[in-house]
This record gives structure tokens, sequence and C-alpha cells, in this order.
């Protein structure tokens, strides 16, 4: 066995430096978009939220067709940078998942689109004036401002021990008819619940 | 041999910022696998990391280097020591195949006595020998989290004996660990398995159990060794947030193992067992602020022919952060340790008294302050009183001037000290001549003084490098005067280290670490030591150019590839050639809860020597199966 392996060693030593180098250097150029180099609090809360798909269902009249998407909308500027395009083509609940920004202005009327809001914390008066309007929509809302769930917001992430950990509101779930799996509603710190 | 690291490292450091084969370009640059971590992982992964205090790790003015779970899976290695070679400036090496040496920055010998190791915050090193006996701290691997390295002193924040580094093992919080892990193996050198299983005790409250063996095979001699060892290790790790948001971790080991000398007939066996218990509270407070409390207790015997240690050790912190108020951040905390122990002398080594209780007490406070929006200047000292010298003061000055969101341009000046072991203060040993050499009970610390600078930038969103540079001057150094130990050696080292991290996508990372080392010490002209013994002895232990290139992929969806080739340089006073090594690992994912990789290990020589004396082996080319099933 040894002998084997030195045998492929010593092959290696000679023939592998170029081909590898080779394998390197001749790759294809991707145009990549200049955005900002996420936080790892944000490719963690990017990570959540791609993980909440798999723990929320929407209505089933909302995905009319099988070929429906599931849009995520960012709304204010886009502190998940890199992390929330990453989703982008991605699949869960058997859809595929898109990205939209709204880093300008947020018109509310795009809430018919769009299945998962998440709100910037730098900008609270968006999330303030949209959550009424969203509230029986079946949108899934994701915030950080610390009234997001007075506010009528769904998912609140908050920094507890340097980790991210999240709150539920399940009484605003149900009234957009959103079905929170309860192992999401176990992890969650806190669940506020109407009943 | 040589060359071709030189030109591998060309290829791939000077390679465009392209990838063969990229999947998802988007990825590039992330920390994390977005797409693949489950919420219990996530809940978990902490934001920040640690200088006593949270901080982002490419802010923090110190010479600090990061090994991930991830990057200690992918190595395929199996045990702490190797996993430490993966840290650019860290000198590793096997004295025979259960016996290392480990330092940073020099002096490096068995007994490397400046470095100080924690295991989630307790100290593991011996005050019997300053020292820490790396064969018997083990950790299981699947365990650990991350590994943190500062290289240069830590002596403010982590009391003496942190004279030229500081390596830090923090263990996975219990939730973190649910369920159940089996990872086994076999190979030309060694047996091991290792498993754990954890649970929910309650809401909030997780524990793990674990436990590991191994087996290991002797190095080579010609004619055969006798250095084999096996050990048996198990313990738990319980985490639970209380009312309001308080956290308490309990966790503790028990050890038991044997380790040969490469000569048996010559020198006989090592045993070390031992256990620990350590309990760590900690409350954040409303104000951004927190506090902790720490009590550890940690029993350990050594049987080794030339002597025996029996030690009970017990530890208590406590820890203060100050929420920032105005320019100001501040922490404090109080520390205090006492150690028992009861020597069994041998004809050849004996410690008067044989039985000694010892106690450290120590202040330490820090202020973090802004200047500016980007600089900040944090000054500290720690304040110790021991039994051996009596009070130490070891103060520092750091400077970080936070470029942008990555890059920062730090220095520091800082004064640490060694304290005397009590094997140096109490030794007795007769001469064949009738007469005695003993310890010098009345010594000093050794002491060193530091400048560090560096800088860690982001050369293109691919590229991330840290380069520091420090220039170390020693006083009080331990030499032999006569009969006895005295303080009369000192001079200085310089050296610099290079870091550098290239994700050309997330599929791919290449990890490339390189030091230079100078050491120019000299004995005191009063000093009756032999220079050839003390000064190039002492120097000549220490590789004056070490480098490693990794190189980390994920092929074809469930295939992983890792390539880690690392080159050190000689040993001129232990006669040890330079040598250049590399591990390979290929794994396949089977499905989400198996994986099967085949490790190689030590690849390219035959056997190669890493140490030099007597009771030394070489290091033969190795490989082992590995299996490792979640549950």
């Amino acid at each position: 066995m040894r002998r084997l392996l030195l045998q492929t060693m010593s092959f290696s030593r000679r023939r592998l430096f170029f081909p590898v180098c080779l394998l390197l250097t001749a790759g294809n150029l991707v145009a990549q978009t200049p955005v900002i180099s996420p936080t790892i609090e944000y490719q963690v809360k990017a990570s959540l939220v791609f993980n909440f798909l798999h723990f929320v269902e929407w209505p089933e009249d909302i995905f009319k067709n099988a070929s429906d998407e599931i849009t995520i909308c960012m709304i204010g500027p886009n502190v998940y940078g890199r992390a929330l395009k990453v989703l982008e083509g991605e699949v869960a609940q058997g859809k595929r998942l898109t990205v939209r920004l709204h880093t300008e202005g947020w018109f509310p009327a795009l809430a018919e689109t769009c299945r998962v809001a998440i709100f910037a914390e730098q900008t609270p008066e968006a999330a303030e004036e949209t959550l009424p309007i969203l509230a029986d929509r079946s949108v899934l809302t994701i915030g950080e401002t610390s009234t997001f769930l007075s506010d009528g917001g769904i998912i609140k992430f908050k920094i507890v021990n340097e980790t991210v950990q999240f709150e539920i509101n399940h009484a605003m779930a149900k009234r957009a008819r959103l079905m929170v799996s309860s192992k999401l509603l176990r992890l969650a710190t806190n669940v506020i619940d109407g009943n | 041999m040589r060359a071709l690291i030189a030109g591998l490292l060309g290829c791939l450091l000077f390679t465009p910022a392209t990838v063969f084969g990229d999947e998802n370009p988007q990825l590039a640059g992330l920390d994390i696998d977005i797409t693949r971590l489950s919420i219990e992982e996530l809940l978990n992964v902490k934001i920040t990391s640690v200088s006593k205090r949270p901080e982002q790790i490419t802010h923090a003015p110190a010479a600090v280097y990061v090994l991930t779970s991830e990057d200690i899976r992918h190595s395929g290695v199996t045990s702490v020591p190797e996993v430490l070679r993966l840290v650019p400036g860290v000198h590793v090496a096997r004295i025979d195949a259960n016996k290392w040496a480990v330092s940073i920055r020099g002096f490096n010998g068995q007994t490397a006595n400046k470095l100080l190791v924690l295991i989630d915050g307790r100290s593991i090193y011996d005050p019997l020998f300053s020292g820490v006996l790396w064969e018997t701290k083990d950790v299981m691997l699947e365990n650990i989290e991350r590994i943190e390295v500062v290289r240069g002193p830590g002596g403010t924040l982590w009391g003496a004996n942190a004279v030229n580094g500081v390596i830090n093992i923090i263990t996975k919080n219990a939730r973190q660990t649910q369920g159940g892990l089996v990872a086994a193996g076999a190979g030309t050198e060694e047996r091991f398995i290792n498993w754990r299983y954890g649970y929910e005790l309650a809401e909030n409250h997780y524990i793990r159990v674990y436990g590991k063996g191994f087996e290991k095979d002797p190095g080579f001699v010609e004619g055969g060794a006798d250095d084999r060892s096996s050990m048996g290790q198990a313990g738990f790790r319980y985490d639970g947030t209380l009312t309001n948001s308080d956290t308490l971790m309990i966790r503790g080991d028990f050890y038991d193992g044997s380790f040969g000398y490469p000569d048996e007939a010559a020198r006989g066996e090592r045993e070390g067992k031992g256990g620990n218990l350590l309990g760590l509270w900690a409350r954040p407070l409303d104000n951004g602020g927190g506090m902790s409390a720490q009590m550890a207790y940690s029993h350990t015997e050594l049987d080794d022919p030339v002597l025996g240690e029996v030690r009970d050790t017990y530890d208590f912190e406590f820890q203060h952060d100050l929420p920032r108020i105005g320019d100001h951040e501040i922490i404090w905390g109080v520390t205090y340790r006492r150690t028992h122990d009861d020597i069994r002398s041998s004809s050849l080594l004996g410690l008067t008294p044989d039985h000694r209780t010892d106690s450290v007490t120590g202040l330490f406070v820090q202020d973090d302050i802004a200047l500016s929006r980007s600089v900040y200047l944090t000054v500290g000292s720690k304040f110790e009183s021991n039994d051996y010298t009596g009070s130490e003061v070891q103060p520092n000055i750091r400077l970080a001037w936070r470029i942008n969101s990555t890059d920062t341009f730090w220095a520091a000046v800082s004064r640490a000290v060694r304290t005397p072991s009590r094997l140096e203060s109490d030794f007795v040993i007769q001469m064949p001549d009738g007469s005695t050499f003993a310890g010098g009970g009345n010594m000093d610390s050794e002491e060193l003084v530091a400048y560090e600078t560096g800088v860690r930038f982001n050369l293109t969103k691919e590229l991330y490098m840290g380069v520091t540079a420090f220039y170390n001057e020693y006083d009080r150094l331990f030499t032999v005067e006569g009969s006895t130990l005295g303080n009369r050696a000192g001079g200085n080292t310089s050296g610099v280290e290079v870091a550098a991290v290239y994700v050309p996508a997330a599929s791919w990372k290449i990890s490339v670490g390189y030091s230079y080392l100078n050491m120019n010490l000299k004995l005191d002209r009063d000093s009756l030591d032999d220079p050839s013994t003390r000064i190039a002895g002492t120097e000549g232990q220490n590789p004056e150019h070490q480098a490693f290139v990794r190189l980390g992929t994920r092929l074809f969806k469930h295939y992983e590839l890792d390539v880690a080739v690392r080159y050190v340089d000689e040993l001129p006073a232990l006669n040890v050639p330079s040598y250049t090594v590399a591990d390979l690992r290929l794994a396949r994912r089977i499905n989400d809860n198996l994986e099967l990789s085949i490790v190689g290990q030590n690849l390219f020589e035959d056997r190669h020597f890493e140490w030099g004396g007597n009771q030394v082996t070489q290091v033969e080319d190795s490989m082992h199966i590995k299996i490792l099933y979640n549950f």
C-alpha cells in the first residue's frame, strides 16, 4: 500500500503541477456586480430567511400556477448585499426564488407580488407605513427595528449574546393566513400569540 | 521541491480572480454556506469574535488567526497539534509518535514555556514546567467551534506566561450539537473513534456527552521503536439560558492514556490521567455591557519514570465589560488560581519540597478609547501577585486604525513576563561526582518587551491578507550558573508573518502562510553558562522560514478535495534538515448524514525528522480512511 502511494506521489510531483496551474488560470471570466461585502451577521440573517421559507406555508390560492415564484423583496438599503442575491434561483417549497431590491422607494402596490418583505433597519418609516397595508396580504414580513412586531411585522431579528435570534408575532402570521410550523415557533426566543 | 512550492505559490497567488467551473459566482467572499446551514446552526453562529470582549477579527489590534470547525474538518488531521500546523507562524514539531513541541515566535522545545493554551477559557499549561503536555490535553476535534491563535504577548488580559502567544480552543455550544455523531477511522498509523450525543434537557437547556479513543503506532527508528500510545477520554457540556438572559455553561472531561517513549527499555512509558470541571455564568447587561464569572477545577496525574506529579488546581475569574461611555469602553476583572502538587522524585530528578501549594492573584483593566470614528487606542495592564517572584505588571498599549470595514492597520507595545516554573525553582539533581545541581529559588521572571505592527486588508474582494512584523526584546532569560539557575541572558528576536486567504468562489478556499524568524540572543557578561548550549542551542531549535499552502475545493457537488503542502526550515541545533510534506484529503458526501474520506498525511517523503535528540522518532507518511455519520 505504501509503495503504491509513493508511486502516486512521485507521479503527481512531476505531472500534476502544470495541469493544476492551468486549471486555476484558465477559468472563465464572470462579471460580478459590485455589491457590498455583507457582514457575517447579515449572511446569517440571509441564511435564516432561506430557512424560514421551509417552515412557513402560504395559502393555496396565493400560488395560482405551478410556475409561480417566491419573490423576496428587500425594502430600504440592501445591507444583506450579496448574501441575499445568493438566494436567487434557489428552490424552496418547490418554487424558484427571486430577489427584488427596492432601495430607492417603496411602492405599497408591489405588495401584491412580494411573498417575503425584508425591511432594512435604516428606514423604519417604510416599515411603519407599509406593515398595515400588508397585514392581510399573505406577505411574510421580516424586520429588525425594536418596534417591528408591535407595528404589525411577523418575524423580528435581534442580537443576543453575539448570535442572531428571532421573535415571531404568531397572531399577525395567522391574520396573514401564513402557517408557521411548530418547529419554527419553538426555535423563536419569543412568540406573540393573539389567543 | 522548494522550486515546486514556490511555483505553486506563485501560480495560486497571481491567478486572476476567476475560477474554472464556478457554480455560483455570487457566493464569492462569503463566510458561510447560506443555503446549507440549519436554523439551529445559524442561531449559534457568533457574529463577532473574541478579544476578551467580542470584536471583529478584522479590527483586532493584534496578530490573530482563526481556524474554524470547517478548516479543521477539511484538514483531515486527527490531533490538536496537527491542526495548529495550519496556523501561520506556529512551529509544530513531532518529537516522537505522541509527544509534541509547539511554539510561536521562537523558544520551542518539549517544554516550550512562553505560550499560553486555553480550552474554553481554562488554562491547560502545567505549572510544573510552564508548558503544555499536548499528548494528554486532547479535544474531540468535531466538538471544536474555532481555535483563535494570537501571536505576540497576551499578558495584559491573560496574565503571566502568555509571553509569545495565546492559543484559545473554543468548543461548540451544546445547543449546536444536538443529535448524534460518530467519526471513526483506521489507517497505517492509527485507529480512532469519536462519538457524541446531544439532546435538549428542557426548553433552553441543552447537553451533550462525548467519548473518544485512539491508538497510535510507534514512529520510525532503525530497528523499531516503542512510542505507541493509546488514550480514552469522555466528557460533557451543558449550555442553558436561565431566567432573564443569563447563560450558564458547565463542562467536564476525564481522560486516561499511556504514551510510550521510543526506547522503552531505557526510558519506560509515560502515563497520564485526570479530569476537569468548569462552570461559566454570564449575564448580558441591558446597556450593552456584560458580566461573567468562571470557576474551574482540574486534577491531573502524570506518571513518568523520571518524575511523578499529582496536581489539583482551582481557578476563579470574574470579568465585567462596561458599556461604552462616551469614547471609553472599559473591561476589568479579577483572577485567582490556587494549585497544589505532590511530586514523586526519582534517582535522576528530585524536587524540594515534594509538595507545594501556590497561588496567583490578579487584576486586569483595559480601556478601549475611540480617538476618532476610525482610530482606537487600547491601554491596559494586568497586575499579578505570585509566590515565586512577588508582583508583576504587564501593561500594553495598542492602536488600531480602521481604514474601512475590512482594512485595519495596528501597532502595539507590550510587556509580558514568564514566571519561574515549579521545576526551575525547586529541582535537585545529584551529579555523578557527588555535587548537587539545584533550582534557583530566588530567580526573577523572564521579561519581554514586544513591538508589533500589522495590517490586514482586502487586496481584491477575493483575496484577504494579513502581514505582521515584530521586534521582541528579552531580558533576564534563564541560564545555568554553576550549580544553580540564574537570569543572565537576553537579546532580541524579530520576524515577519504573512497570512493570505483567497476565496475565488464559495467552493474554493486557498490559504497561504509564511513566517520568518530571526533570533539573536546573548549571555550577560557575568554569566557562567555555555553559549553553545544556551544561545546556539536555544536559537537553533526554531525554523527560520516556514510556509504552507492549503487548497480546499468542492467537486461535482458531493466531493471535497483538500491539499496542504508545508515547508519547515532546518533546526541546526538539532541536526534536523528542512522538509516539505503534503497532506491530501478526498471526501465524498454520500447523503446529508454520511461522509466518507480518505486522508494521506506527511506525503512526499517516506519519513522525516521534525525534532532531534535521543528519544526521538521520525514521522512516516501515512494514510487513513474515515467515516463521519450524523444521526
